[in-house]
C-alpha cells in the first residue's frame, strides 16, 4: 500500500499500519472518537496525550483486545478490524502492556517461548509429544528465546531460569519486550515501556528502542515521558478526548498551540496567549536564567516542611527525594506531567501511604509516622483526586461526616450553615444522595467537606479534573476565597496555567523529583514548564 | 397451621438476628466471617454452663454470655482479620482464618468434660443438652387451639426492638454515618479523620453480640444446646438469608431471616420434615439464579 507523504523530506513513504476513522465508545463516553493515523514502515511513531485521551483504548482496539465499533485498520494489505486478538497477533502485531502482564510463575525463558506460540500452526499435538524430533524443536526454541532475551538486554544465563515475577522491575519490562519480539512482529506497540523507571533505566529503554528500530522494526510508542518520546520518535501523534489533535515531527508537535493547551490547560485568554513556549524557542535561555534568580523565594518559616521525601510502590519509585515548603497563608501549586508523583506526595502527607525515606513535618507533627486520623485532627486535610465523596449517603450526611474529627460541634454547625451558603447548590441538594450530583457539584461537596474538617492546611488534588469550563472557574474562585479567609493551600493541578495563575509559588515535578520552583507568575512564562510536560 | 406460622416467626427471628451479624461484617469488610456460627454456639453454651454448672441466675448468665460473645468479636478482629488486612491479603484468606477460629472454638467446647482443661467452659462433651425446666420463666397460654409459650413469644419483640435500634444507629447517628462511610470507601473515611480500625472493631463487637444473643435465644426456645448448633443449625442458613436479602443489607438480612423461617416451616407442613435441611439450599440457589443481588442488594459491583 503506497501513499504520498507530505513531509517534504521523503517523496514517498510505505505505510505499514493504517487506521481510518477508528471509533470506540463506552456507553456515552467517546474513548476513541474517529482517529485516522498512518505509521510508516521502519519508523518510530509516537502516540501521546493527557490522561484519559484514549491512547490505551486505541491500542486495545488495534490489537483486538476490545472489538472495533466502526472504522478500519490495515497492516499493509491485511485488514485488522474485526479479527480476534490471536489472529491479529498472528499477522505480526505485538504489544507490551502498561501494567506488566508476564506469566509471573513461569521462568523468564518460558515467557519468551510462550510468545512464539502463535507463529507455529497446527502443532498442538506435537507440543505434547516427547519424541526426540520434538525435543530438538524444543531446543531450538530455547536457543532462540535466549537470543531474544539478549536482544532485549537481558542476560539469559543470569535470569533465564528465574520466575518472571521475581525479576527486578526494569528486567520485567525488558522481558515483556523480548516476549513481544518472539512473535516476530512486523510492528511492535510499546504501551508506556518506561513507566516507573529511573532516568538511567529510561536511557536503557531508549537505546533498546533505537536499536530495534535500526534493525528494521516499526514501533508505535506510547509514553508519558516526553524526553523519551520526543527524543526517539520520527513522528508523533497527539490524542485528546479521543481525537487526534496533532500529528507531525516532534518539533512541530511540541510547539503546537493546541497541544500545549491540551497539556497545560486552558487559562483565561491572557494566559493562553502567553502560554510558555507558544511564542517560540529563541527566548528559552534568557527566561530560564531569570527564573533561577527568583527561585530562591522559598519561605524561611514554613507550616509544612517536606525534606527529601521518597515513596515507592513495590519496586517502583514514585517520589524520589522531593523537598518543598509551604508557609502559612500561601497557595502553593504542585504541577507536573502525569505520573510525576504529585498525588503520591499528597497521599504521603495525609498518611494514606508511608514514605520510604525523608521527613515531612506539619506544624510540629511528624507526618511520616502519625496515622491518618491524627493528621486530620491536627488540621491537615486532603481532598483527594476523583472527589471520593460517599455516593450512597446524602449531601448533608457527607458534610456531617466531615466534622468527625472536630471537638467543637457547635462551631461546626455554624460553619456548616455558612458552607451551605457559600455553595448554595449543596444547600438545595442536602437531602439528595451524593452519588446523584454532577461532577462539578461533587467537587464542591468534596471541597466543602474538606473545609468542615477545619483545616489549617488544605491539600487539593486535581479539583478541576473533568469539569466543564464554567465549573472550573467556580472551583478556582472558591479556592482563592478559601485562601483569603486564612487557610493555607497546597494545590495539585493538571491545568497548570490556571494553577500557576492563582499560586503564590509553585513546584514543578518531573518523574518523582522537583525540577524547578519559583513564583507562580514567573513560572507561568517559563518555557521550562512546557518542557516538563512536553519534553523537547 | 397457626402454630406453624408462630414457629416460623420465632425461628425466623433467630435467623434474622444471626444473619444481621454476618451482613454487618460483610457490608463493611467484604469478608464473610465464618467464625460467626461459633460465636452463636458460644452464646448458648456459656449461658448453659453458667446456669447449670456455676449456679448463676439465668439473666446474669445471659448478660455474661453476650459480653463473652462481644469479646469474641474483638478476638476475631485482632486474630483473624487485622493481621491479614495489614498484609493486604485477599478476602479468601480471612474466610479461611475465620473458619480456623470457628474450628478451634468448637473443638475447645467439645473437649469440655469434667476434669479436663475446658471443664469451666462446658462439661457435656459432644452431647446435646437443654436448660432444666423452670430456669427460664415460661408462662404458657392456650388461645384458640394455639399454644403460646412466653419464652418463644418474647423472641419476636426482642428481635424487632434490636433491629429498630440498630437501624436507628446506622441511619441517624454520627457513628452510623461513620460505619457506612467505612463500608463505602475506607480510604475516603480515613481522610475524614475516621479511625477505620476502630470502626471495624466496633462492627465485630456489635455483630458478635447479636450472634451470641441469637444463640441464647436458640438454646432457650429449642432446648437444644451442643457444640455443633452453630455449624448445623445456622451457618449455611445464615448465608442463605443474606443472599436472599442482599449481601451487606441490614433490612435484607432481617426480611430474609423471616422469609427463610416461613419457607422452612411451609416446606415441612407441605412436604414433610425430611426436606427441612434442603430448603435453605433450594432458596439460595433460586435466588442466585433469579436475582443474584438479593431482595435489597444493590446491583452487584462490576469488578475489573
Amino acid at each position: 500500500m503506497l501513499s504520498f507523504g507530505h513531509d517534504g523530506g521523503r517523496a514517498r513513504k510505505f505505510v505499514l499500519l493504517r487506521l481510518a476513522d477508528v471509533q470506540r465508545h463506552f456507553g456515552g463516553v467517546h474513548a476513541v472518537d474517529g482517529v485516522t493515523l498512518e505509521v510508516e514502515k521502519g519508523s518510530i511513531q509516537g502516540l501521546i496525550g493527557p490522561n484519559g485521551a484514549g491512547k490505551t483504548t486505541l491500542v486495545n482496539v488495534i490489537t483486538g483486545y476490545i472489538p472495533f465499533q466502526s472504522g478500519k485498520a490495515w497492516l499493509e494489505s491485511d485488514q485488522l478490524s474485526g479479527l480476534p486478538a490471536h489472529r491479529i497477533a498472528g499477522l505480526g502485531v505485538a504489544r507490551t502492556f502498561q501494567n506488566i502482564r508476564l506469566f509471573k510463575d513461569l521462568s523468564a525463558v518460558e515467557n519468551v517461548i510462550v510468545g512464539m506460540h502463535s507463529r507455529r500452526r497446527d502443532d498442538t499435538l506435537a507440543q505434547l509429544g516427547t519424541l526426540p524430533v520434538f525435543r530438538r524443536d524444543q531446543r531450538s526454541r530455547f536457543n532462540e528465546a535466549h537470543r531474544l532475551m539478549e536482544t532485549a538486554g537481558l542476560n539469559p544465563a543470569e535470569v533465564g531460569r528465574r520466575a518472571a515475577g521475581t525479576l527486578p522491575y526494569g528486567d520485567q519490562r525488558r522481558l515483556e519486550i523480548a516476549r513481544a519480539l518472539a512473535l516476530q512482529p512486523r510492528i511492535l506497540i510499546l504501551d508506556e515501556p518506561a513507566a516507573g523507571m529511573n532516568p538511567s533505566e529510561k536511557l536503557g529503554i531508549r537505546e533498546l528502542i533505537e536499536r530495534l528500530n535500526k534493525d528494521g522494526l516499526t514501533i508505535l510508542l506510547i509514553d508519558h515521558d516526553m524526553q523519551l518520546v520526543m527524543g526517539v520518535c520520527d513522528r508523533v501523534a497527539v490524542l485528546n478526548f479521543g481525537r487526534k489533535i496533532a500529528d507531525g515531527t516532534p518539533e512541530e508537535v511540541s510547539t503546537d498551540a493546541g497541544v500545549i493547551k491540551a497539556y497545560l490547560g486552558t487559562g483565561s485568554e491572557r494566559e493562553v496567549s502567553s502560554a510558555p513556549g507558544a511564542t517560540g524557542v529563541e527566548e528559552v535561555g534568557e527566561v530560564v536564567q531569570a527564573s533561577r534568580l527568583k527561585a530562591a523565594a522559598e519561605p524561611a518559616t514554613a507550616i509544612l516542611d517536606v525534606h527529601e521525601l521518597s515513596v515507592s510502590y513495590g519496586s517502583v519509585n514514585a517520589v524520589r527525594g522531593a523537598s518543598l515548603r509551604v508557609a502559612a497563608g500561601e497557595i502553593v501549586a504542585l504541577i507536573g506531567a502525569n505520573g510525576a508523583g504529585k498525588t503520591t506526595i499528597l497521599s504521603a502527607l495525609s498518611g494514606l501511604v508511608r514514605p520510604s525515606s525523608g521527613t515531612a513535618v506539619f506544624d510540629g507533627l511528624d507526618l511520616t509516622t502519625a496515622n491518618a486520623s491524627a493528621i486530620v485532627r491536627h488540621g491537615l486535610v486532603h481532598v483527594p483526586e476523583g472527589r471520593e465523596i460517599f455516593g450512597r449517603q446524602t449531601v448533608l450526611e457527607n458534610l456531617e461526616l466531615a466534622m468527625w474529627a472536630r471537638r467543637d460541634r457547635e462551631a461546626g454547625a455554624t460553619q456548616l450553615a455558612s458552607v451551605m451558603k457559600r455553595f448554595p447548590i449543596l444547600g438545595e441538594r442536602k437531602n439528595m444522595r451524593a452519588g446523584t450530583l454532577s461532577g462539578g457539584e461533587a467537587q464542591m461537596l468534596a471541597i466543602a467537606r474538606g473545609l468542615l474538617a477545619k483545616p489549617r492546611l488544605l491539600l487539593l488534588d486535581e479539583p478541576s479534573l473533568g469539569l466543564a469550563p464554567q465549573m472550573v472557574d467556580e472551583v478556582f474562585s472558591a479556592i482563592e476565597e478559601i485562601q483569603r479567609e486564612g487557610t493555607t493551600i497546597l494545590l495539585v493541578e493538571q491545568n497548570a496555567l490556571r494553577a500557576l495563575a492563582i499560586a503564590d509559588r509553585a513546584y514543578v515535578l518531573e518523574t518523582g523529583q522537583i525540577l524547578l520552583t519559583g513564583r507562580g507568575d514567573d513560572l507561568l512564562h517559563n518555557p521550562a514548564v512546557r518542557r516538563a510536560y512536553l519534553g523537547g | 397451621m397457626g402454630q406453624q406460622i408462630l414457629n416460623a416467626i420465632f425461628i425466623g427471628s433467630i435467623y434474622a438476628l444471626f444473619a444481621v451479624g454476618y451482613t454487618l461484617v460483610f457490608g463493611i469488610l467484604d469478608i464473610l466471617n465464618l467464625a460467626h456460627s461459633a460465636v452463636f454456639m458460644l452464646g448458648a453454651a456459656v449461658t448453659f454452663t453458667l446456669v447449670v454448672n456455676h449456679g448463676q441466675s439465668f439473666w446474669l448468665a445471659c448478660a455474661i454470655a453476650i459480653v463473652v460473645a462481644a469479646l469474641m468479636g474483638l478476638v476475631i478482629e485482632y486474630v483473624c482479620l487485622r493481621p491479614l488486612r495489614r498484609r493486604r491479603a485477599p478476602p479468601i484468606a480471612a474466610l479461611i482464618s475465620t473458619i480456623g477460629l470457628a474450628l478451634i472454638i468448637v473443638a475447645a467446647v467439645e473437649q469440655g468434660r469434667p476434669g479436663t482443661l475446658f471443664s469451666w467452659l462446658w462439661v457435656d462433651g459432644a452431647n446435646s443438652v437443654s436448660l432444666p425446666p423452670g430456669v427460664v420463666p415460661n408462662p404458657t397460654w392456650h388461645v384458640a387451639g394455639l399454644t403460646l409459650e412466653g419464652s418463644k413469644l418474647a423472641i419476636f419483640p426482642i428481635t424487632v426492638a434490636l433491629m429498630l435500634l440498630l437501624g436507628y444507629v446506622m441511619r441517624f447517628t454520627q457513628v452510623g454515618r461513620g460505619l457506612r462511610a467505612v463500608a463505602e470507601n475506607p480510604r475516603a473515611a480515613r481522610l475524614m479523620g475516621i479511625d477505620v480500625d476502630r470502626m471495624i472493631s466496633l462492627t465485630l463487637i456489635i455483630s458478635s453480640a447479636l450472634g451470641g444473643l441469637a444463640g441464647i435465644l436458640f438454646g432457650v426456645a429449642l432446648g437444644d444446646i451442643s457444640p455443633y448448633i452453630g455449624r448445623d443449625s445456622v451457618e449455611v442458613r445464615g448465608l442463605a438469608v443474606i443472599v436472599l436479602g442482599g449481601m451487606g443489607s441490614i433490612p435484607g438480612a432481617v426480611l430474609g431471616g423471616y422469609l427463610l423461617g416461613l419457607i422452612e416451616v411451609l416446606a415441612v407442613v407441605l412436604l414433610g420434615s425430611n426436606v427441612r435441611a434442603g430448603v435453605a439450599f433450594a432458596a439460595l440457589f433460586l435466588m442466585l439464579v433469579l436475582r443474584p443481588q438479593g431482595l435489597f442488594g444493590a446491583q452487584l459491583k462490576e469488578r475489573i
